[in-house]
């Protein structure tokens, strides 16, 4: 996100910094402002504790805000597919801008089998070799998606399904998967 | 894991024995270089970043077996870095090694996998540097180190050994895992995986190598650490660490509160381990000194002394002094060593002697 | 190994105060001057020496240091210096040549060889990994890399291989030479640091060598590892060094910026440089034993092939195969058995062991008949028997095969009879030769007689056991390959330990 920001608008970003932006969002939250949106975890999907560093839009579905096995290489997979495709309309306006956002998605669809064929950034091709290895991933990324979600949905409260639960462990016998879960306030 | 009793009850009693001789000359240097760090940190996340890519092209590689689609399952992330993450991480593992076993058609990697084992009779909890990865239904311990690999060969031996022997604690406690749990331990496979950059570069390579021998070693190692619970029946309530941890005490003080604590205790010193894992390593050699502990040179030489106390009377005995009924089976080649050494090097250095 | 003498050594140590010798003589060659290497790398490059110091031991060093050494282009530039006085050295002591005459064959190899002394085994470790990256450099944006940064890549590499020799002396590790000549209160895992070893050695007045050791270790600094120490200063210098010279590389702009770096290496550099100085100097005052000259003739021959071979263009191989590997355990087991042989027949001090683990006799001889008859085959030949009265009662089995240390090139006794004799024992020799008058010891002489022998077909080796991890490895060698690929990446950023989250393992 970082090296996005920078390439796309030339501003470099502390990744560190966005943990005080989570801080501050979780606070006007709490305080019942207006906003309709805001900034919030990512929650892995088992316990549904937020994930440091991964961000999500408050009025993004639930199912797109859980982090599983196969959805942060699903999740790469769109971003590198939709920055082929900004930098494919900038390439027309923005030469400059363009150089920039290219090294970006060079380097994120380097690990994509048949995006690069070695010389500049065919836009099209990652954008095409992105998607085919996504399509395939998703036939395991979003049933896993739907199913977590709906457990959520049917555990956690409104408060939780946003900013995520912290877990305390109860005991220490056998307890396959499930942790009390308590309100993270 | 040492067989250790002063170590049983410090680790017993939670205490970090890093830190309690802190600010002493006795405190043990463990630290590691900045760029040490940052290199295993760039290399960990090299594997991870773009959702593990670099990981899923190195297991593919390495492994035959096509990591593209696999699912990697990341607990490192999403849980709290205490406690309760390592025991909520420790109860994933466990549910989804035996899912792995279950489910022998998808190739699994468990980033970040936490396994409980009993040290002592107390439970503690082991976070596998990588993984376990399930393939074909067995269970592979993965350890990534940032040490490059040349020509094949790892660039550092000391630090393969120790990686092995990390690898091989995590075969050993995944197998035991799985007994709990009524499964065949079997299904951990022997041949542990080692990720590592290859050349200069940071790019990854994998090998496998068969760790069976240090697990059968670590086992014993594990088995050998005294139960707490029965030292703490013989030793009394007051013996603590907080006067020597006491940084408001003079140095003297607190090395002498801790000689007196681990003499009570008892120690079981050996140069190599302790000294390579152990906070209290430059302390207890200090005792071992100040004792004439025949340990202090290592277990070659202590092992050579059975019913010998100390390294004084290993030195009168070599003289010719007379033996006791203990003393007798090696009174005689110590006696000889010396007699023979005294031949070949008729002129002695000049000797200073110990200040009194 | 002899247990016993491990044992009375550390009581001794121990009680006396001080490190005692364990030989007599010096076993290891050393030249004077020799050249000295010191280098420190940052912390976890293995390739990236960050300052090498070079020049003769006892002399002033010269000092290399890239500054930023994760940039090809500083690291390269910095090492030039270095590698071109490396080769022009090797180059010089391998010109001179002499002749060398063996039956009617006559070769020539170089009267003298470059010997290089460093501090400990993972400075060979290290120059050898130096080494390897340097001598198969790649072209980097069409440009090829120096050739003297080529060549003397593999120099290093030659030597660092060749160290693995029994008894070499062409690069020696001082650490590997103390623990060999000196036995101290130090386990082998502290015998790596140098400074320790040479602190027990030789303490203070009035201070155990248990407690100077103690302090040098706590204080002295050794490469090549930085401890955390010392890289967290380099890091705060090489994070403002790279912030001046902002992307630059070329020496106009670096030179007034890399003065602090400079000094920060001096001030490790020169107690390293001392101490080394110190130890050889100390080793270089014992007698040389009588074959030192034979093993660094071997050490020379070997130094000049590879010079011919480098200087003439040469590549070999990067990686044993199997069998290659195999080989070389092979080659290697001939020159430690005859080494062990040499020290302990030369040097009355390494015997002791071998008469207190029953592989040598010494006693009085109290008789000796050279007439004795024995049939072989179908004609009487003529022997020599021998009864030896040891101090120390033995336990040797019947024909156990013995060589008297005044004769180890040549052939055996075999022992014909035990029996008790007041304290000691009385051992019946007979020598498996026509009794010449060298073979024979007179009556009333004291020698000794041990396993130990120098006669070079005398070795049957077995077959290597257990091959190294790499060995297993199907995969075929790869052909000499560069390894440079990703060496002008960017480098990863430095990280305080102190900001780490304590996982809490164990909590
Ligand atoms: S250093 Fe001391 S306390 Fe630690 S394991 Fe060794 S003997 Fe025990």
């Amino acid at each position: 996100m970082a090296d996005y920001i920078e390439a796309r608008f030339g501003e470099h970003v502390e990744p560190r910094a966005f943990a005080g932006l989570r801080r501050d969002e979780r606070r006007a939250w709490g305080k019942g402002s207006a906003r309709p949106t805001y900034i919030v975890p990512a929650l892995e999907g088992r316990f549904y504790q937020p994930i440091r560093g991964l961000l999500a839009l408050s009025d993004w579905p639930l199912e797109r805000r859980l982090i599983g096995p196969w959805s942060e290489r699903a999740d790469h997979l769109a971003a590198t597919a939709q920055l082929a495709r900004q930098l494919a309309w900038l390439n027309d306006r923005d030469p400059d801008g363009a150089k920039r956002l290219a090294s970006v998605v060079a380097g994120m669809a380097r690990s994509i089998p048949g995006a690069m064929d070695g010389t500049g950034v065919d836009t099209a091709r990652v954008e095409n070799a992105a998607e085919a290895e996504r399509t395939a991933l998703l036939t395991r990324d979003d049933p896993w998606r739907r199913e977590a979600a709906a457990r959520a949905r049917d555990q956690l409260t409104d408060e939780q399904q946003l900013w995520g639960t912290t877990v305390g462990v109860v005991g220490e016998g056998p307890q396959e998967g499930r942790g009390r879960s308590a309100s993270s306030s | 894991m040492h067989a250790c009793p002063t170590a049983a009850v410090a680790f017993a009693a939670r205490v970090d024995t890093n830190r309690v001789l802190t600010g002493t000359t006795l405190e043990m240097p463990f630290g590691q270089s900045p760029f040490a760090i940052g290199r295993g940190v760039a290399f960990e996340a090299l594997l991870r970043r773009h959702g593990h890519a670099e990981l899923r092209r190195v297991l593919t590689e390495g492994l035959g077996v096509d990591f593209s689609q696999a699912g990697i399952e990341n607990l490192r992330e999403g849980y709290q870095p205490n406690t309760t993450g390592l025991k909520l991480r420790a109860s994933v593992t466990r549910s989804r090694m035996a899912e792995i076993i279950a489910s022998p058609a998808e190739p699994v990697v468990l980033d970040g996998a936490v396994l409980r084992a009993d040290v002592g009779g107390l439970p503690a909890f082991f976070e596998a540097d990588e993984m376990a990865i399930g393939v074909g239904g067995e269970i592979v311990v993965g350890e990534n180190k940032s040490w490059p690999v040349v020509d094949g060969r790892p660039t550092d031996e000391d630090a393969l050994g120790s990686a092995l022997d990390q690898a091989a604690t995590y075969v050993l406690l995944g197998r035991r895992t799985l007994d709990d749990a009524g499964v065949d331990p079997d299904r951990v496979s022997s041949n542990a995986v080692l990720v590592t950059p290859r050349n200069t570069g940071l790019t990854a390579v994998l090998h496998r190598q068969n760790v069976d021998g240090r697990v059968r070693r670590i086992e014993r190692l594990l088995s050998a650490v005294p139960h707490v619970a029965d030292i703490a029946t013989s030793v009394p309530a007051d013996v603590t660490f907080d006067v020597a941890a006491d940084t408001s005490l003079p140095e003297q003080e607190r090395v002498d509160a801790f000689a007196e604590v681990s003499d009570r205790l008892g120690r079981v010193y050996e140069p190599a381990s302790c000294l390579s894992s152990c906070g209290f390593a430059w302390a207890c050699r200090q005792c071992a000194f100040a004792t004439g502990d025949p340990a202090l040179s290592g277990g070659v030489v202590a092992r050579a002394l059975p019913g010998v106390v100390s390294l004084s009377r290993v030195a009168e005995l070599s003289h010719g002094a007379p033996a006791s009924a203990v003393e007798a089976p090696v009174a005689g080649p110590l006696a000889r060593a010396g007699r023979l050494y005294d031949e070949a090097v008729p002129v002695p250095a000049p000797r200073r002697r110990r200040p009194a | 190994m002899s247990t016993a003498m491990e044992a009375m050594f550390a009581g001794r140590i121990h009680q006396d105060g001080h490190a005692l010798r364990r030989t007599t003589l010096r076993h290891t060659n050393l030249t004077d001057p020799a050249l000295g290497i010191c280098l420190w790398r940052l912390g976890g490059e293995r390739f990236r020496a960050a300052a090498v110091a070079w020049g003769p031991i006892g002399g002033p060093y010269k000092l290399a240091v890239a500054g930023e050494p994760r940039n090809r282009d500083l690291y390269f530039s910095a090492l030039l210096p270095f590698a071109a006085d490396l080769c022009k050295r090797i180059r010089r002591v391998a010109a001179t040549q002499v002749a060398r005459q063996r039956g009617r064959h006559t070769d020539y190899l170089p009267a003298d060889a470059l010997q290089i002394v460093v501090p400990n085994r993972t400075t060979v470790a290290a120059l050898g990994l130096l080494g390897r990256y340097l001598a198969y450099l790649s072209d980097r944006g069409g440009v090829a890399p120096d050739p003297a940064l080529v060549e003397a890549g593999k120099h290093l590499r030659f030597y660092a291989r060749h160290a693995r020799v029994p008894g070499q002396a062409l690069l020696v590790p001082l650490d590997r030479l103390l623990a060999e000549h000196w036995a101290t209160l130090l386990s082998p895992f502290e015998q790596a640091n140098l400074a320790a070893v040479d602190a027990q050695i030789d303490p203070p007045r009035g201070v155990h060598a248990f407690d100077s050791g103690f302090a040098a270790e706590a204080s002295a600094r050794i490469g090549p590892e930085p401890t955390e120490d010392i890289d967290r200063i380099t890091d705060e210098l090489l994070a403002r060094f790279n912030e001046a010279r902002g992307g630059a590389t070329e020496p106009a702009t670096i030179g007034p910026l890399i003065a602090p770096i400079e000094a920060h290496y001096r001030r490790l550099v020169d107690p390293v440089w001392a101490l080394m100085a110190r130890v050889v100097d100390r080793e270089r005052a014992l007698p040389a034993a009588p074959s030192v000259p034979r093993r660094f003739e071997v050490d020379r021959e070997a130094f000049g092939r590879r010079v011919d071979w480098v200087t003439g263009g040469g590549r070999y191989r990067t990686t044993d195969t199997p069998r290659q590997a195999a080989m070389t355990l092979r080659r290697l087991e001939e020159p430690l058995a005859r080494y062990e042989a040499e020290k302990a027949i030369e040097d009355p001090a390494a015997m002791v062991p071998y008469l207190l683990d029953g592989e040598a006799v010494r006693g009085v001889v109290a008789s000796l008949n050279d007439q004795y008859r024995v049939r072989f085959r179908v004609k009487a030949v003529r022997r020599a028997i021998i009864a030896l009265d040891t101090d120390d009662p033995v336990i040797l089995p019947l024909g156990k095969k013995l060589w008297w240390t005044a004769t180890a090139h040549d052939h055996h006794w075999e022992v014909q009879d035990v029996t008790a004799n007041g304290a000691g024992s009385r051992i019946t020799l007979m020598l498996y030769a026509a009794p010449t008058p060298a073979r024979l010891p007179g009556v009333g002489d004291r020698i000794t007689f041990s396993v130990l022998h120098t006669s070079s077909d005398g070795y049957r080796l077995p077959p290597p056991q257990n091959p190294p991890w790499t060995h297993t490895s199907a995969a075929p060698p790869a052909p000499p390959e560069p390894i440079d690929a990703g060496d002008g990446d960017p480098p990863a950023a430095a990280v305080d330990g102190a900001t780490l989250p304590d996982p809490g393992v164990y909590a």
